[in-house]
């Protein structure tokens, strides 16, 4: 029976084999352990390494989309319960789990290493005692690498420099020279096309290095047009996270960042923008379109799920209207901070400075209320995705769960499944939007959008 | 048949493992096969290079030996292994060469109770031989064991036991119990019964032994030796004491012990 049978077939005891990284009076040491004997032979990487036997549980690993319609997904930790050995307790008492990463792998006990699936990644935070006899050792969801807030360089004044990506609008700069008027609007170049006080243009000078001058003093709101050279959400992630894998859609996005954020933030930020899902996977992080796509990856026939498990457990009303908004970068002006001029010259600025966001809707006949805000700079690109939304809500939807009797190793949240059921329906296809498993049995439940 | 048959105190703990022929591991080093298992890893294993591998325990001091256990070893069918007693000079007292697995002919097959296999213990989690000898003192004891046969290109060995066994005269009593444990990771095998006539010199040899023993260390037991059927693999294995058993005075000549045992 080859790998992928085997991942498919119910019955068999699974082996799972968990590599803790940490670091031991300053050297690198990993903790290997299995939830029964298991020894890599000569030839294998790593060689002649045993897998300690002292797993004696692993709570449920859960991956999840946090809602359909957004980006967010949801942290989810977990634990694994080991025996508590003197060698095991030896060692974990002098072992530095900063920065320790988790490995988790799962197959047979008679195949190679290599032939182990790479299940889920995450980052160790230590053992804790359980009791005489147990040792847990918590293993957190491989997100926190993006709960960070998002790096900005300071000045040798200490005042933060704000980031610049793709063009914003009427975004608020900030002041590091109050004797020459000078504004940061980034760490790097920019090109600063229009400056405004209270609404109104006034005179400066563009430096090019993210920073400019005003001709005169000015006492109002200072907010100015400008751009940097990203030139869409992949190459704001790439900017970002440089060493990750990130495949972000090529859409024309706008992000200022100016204050702490979070990287999760800023990746729930283009996703929704994007109209697409994110979540750190074991191979790297994915990005998944949030629209089902009929060419489903999986098929769950009815003999592959668990009789009377298919319930379903939610119903989402049609959605009344869509709205998306757009050009979301900047600061939005009230009517008394605005000139006399503007007001009086161009009533089309200010509807958009007073406006909360530049939006596109979408009328439908249902109840529910879609808004969505996104960093999309250009209107074309707001109604697509409005459009691709609406078409996703206009009718009632449900969120069926199942308990599936192989074991789904290669799906994930966000992957289109089709569900064959004739007692609901003949088949359909839809969103996989969460997945519980417990490594160590052969059954799963997951959660669908049909 | 024999009757059950224990090797409480295992020397080899103590001695000095040196590698004669094969290649060592640094990370599955020889001492591995002297850590008792309770507290240990069933995965670390001790682990020789090569096919055909020796080595030699020199004992802490000069001792009888009649009995010498590998277990959870990974040693073909077809493996053959080598038991070569020494003295104080490393002068050859006397040699032992027995199968790895002893094989029963097919004629003498139960079909309602055996393995149609080439071994008994083909299947099982945890393979052991078993070598037993007349009891002479030593100082070293060489072990020359050949695969060939395996394809492996090394040897792996989880467990040592070395000692004097003790058989007593009677066997126990119907009525023992075979069970699994399974509160750990891997299953583990249960089994009591009892020794309702033990004379007094065996109660004076169990007595010594159990008194340095405790519920901590393992110790080897089996309850068919030399039966040679999968019932004699099935009620072979290391196991250690759940409470120490009670030595009980049944007759002015006569001991009682109840064991209770499980897998390590």
């Amino acid at each position: 029976m080859n790998r992928e049978q085997w991942l498919l077939t119910p019955g068999f005891r699974r082996t799972v084999l968990i590599e803790v990284d940490c670091n031991i009076e300053g050297q690198p040491h990993t903790f290997y352990l299995a939830n029964r004997d298991y020894c890599t032979a000569p030839s294998e990487t790593p060689s002649n390494q045993a897998y300690d036997d002292w797993i004696v549980s692993i709570s449920e690993f859960t991956t999840e989309l946090s809602d359909a319609m957004y980006g967010q997904t949801t942290l989810h930790d977990f634990s694994v319960t080991c025996r508590y050995t003197e060698w095991l307790y030896s060692h974990v008492m002098q072992a530095d789990f900063s920065n320790s990463s988790v490995r988790v792998f799962v197959g047979d006990h008679t195949w190679p290493r290599a032939d182990f699936v790479l299940y889920a990644t995450g980052k160790g935070q230590g053992f804790s005692p359980k009791s005489s006899s147990e040792i847990v050792l918590s293993v957190g969801d491989r997100q926190r690498d993006f709960v960070a807030p998002i790096t900005l360089q300071t000045n040798d004044d200490d005042v933060a420099l704000p980031k610049l990506f793709g063009p914003c609008f009427n975004v608020s700069p900030v002041q590091i020279d109050t004797v020459n008027r000078t504004y940061c609007i980034n760490d790097g170049p920019a090109n600063v096309t229009t400056v405004r006080e209270n609404g109104a243009l006034i005179p400066f000078t563009d430096h090019g290095d993210g920073t400019f001058t005003l001709t005169n003093n000015a006492k109002g709101k200072i907010t100015c047009d400008a751009s940097s050279s990203f030139a869409n959400a992949a190459a704001v992630i790439e900017a970002l996270y440089p060493n990750s894998d990130i495949d972000m859609p090529p859409l024309e996005v706008g992000l200022y960042i100016d204050k702490d954020i979070s990287g999760i933030d800023v990746l729930d930020q283009l996703c929704v923008s994007t109209g697409c899902f994110w979540r750190p996977m074991p191979q790297g992080v994915f990005v998944r379109s949030a629209l089902v796509d009929e060419t489903a990856k999986e098929v769950f026939s009815a003999d592959m799920i668990e009789p009377d498990s298919l319930t379903p457990s939610q119903w989402l009303e049609p959605a009344s209207h869509v709205s998306v908004g757009f050009q979301r970068n900047y600061s939005p002006l009230s009517e008394g901070e605005i000139a006399g001029v503007v007001i009086e010259q161009s009533p089309a600025l200010i509807a958009k400075l007073t406006s909360e966001y530049s939006r596109v809707k979408s009328i439908l006949a249902g109840g529910r209320i879609i808004d969505i805000d996104t960093l999309l700079v250009h209107e074309v690109d707001a109604i697509a995705l409005r459009d691709a939304r609406a078409q996703q809500v206009s009718k009632r939807q449900a969120i069926y769960s199942f308990d599936t009797l192989a074991v789904p190793f290669g799906v994930s949240p966000g992957d289109s499944i089709k569900v064959e059921s004739p007692l609901f329906f003949q088949s359909r296809v839809g969103l996989l939007i969460a997945k519980h498993s417990n490594l160590t049995s052969d059954r799963s439940t997951l959660e669908v959008l049909l | 048949m024999s009757n059950v048959r224990f090797l409480i105190n295992n020397i080899a703990d103590d001695g000095l493992v040196t590698l004669l022929r094969g290649e060592p591991v640094n990370s599955l080093p020889l001492s591995y096969m002297q850590f008792q298992g309770k507290q240990f890893s069933f995965s670390r294993r001790a682990r020789i290079l090569g096919d055909n591998i020796a080595f030699r325990i020199e004992l802490a001091s000069i001792a009888y030996v009649s009995g010498v256990v590998l277990n959870n070893h990974s040693l073909s069918n077809t493996a053959k292994i080598l038991v070569i007693r020494r003295d104080q000079q490393l002068n050859e007292i006397d040699r032992v060469e027995v199968d790895a697995f002893k094989a029963k002919p097919l004629g003498e097959i139960n079909p309602f109770i055996d393995r149609l296999v080439s071994s008994q213990q083909d299947g099982q989690a945890s393979r052991y031989s078993e070598i037993n000898m007349t009891s002479k003192s030593c100082r070293y004891i060489d072990l020359e064991i050949n695969d060939v046969d395996s394809g492996n290109q090394y040897i792996d060995i989880g467990r040592l036991f070395i000692g004097t066994t003790l058989s007593p005269r009677f066997n126990f009593n119907w009525g023992h119990g075979i069970g699994f444990n399974t509160d750990l990771p891997r299953v583990r095998r249960t089994l009591s019964f009892t020794m309702s006539w033990l004379e007094d010199r065996e109660f004076a040899l169990f007595y010594d032994a159990l008194s340095k023993l405790g519920t901590e260390k393992d110790f080897w037991l089996s309850l068919y030796p030399e039966k040679g059927d999968s019932i004699q693999s099935r009620h072979a294995l290391a196991c250690s004491f759940n409470t120490l058993p009670e030595l009980i005075r049944t007759h002015f000549n006569n001991w009682e012990i109840p064991i209770q045992v499980t897998e390590v």
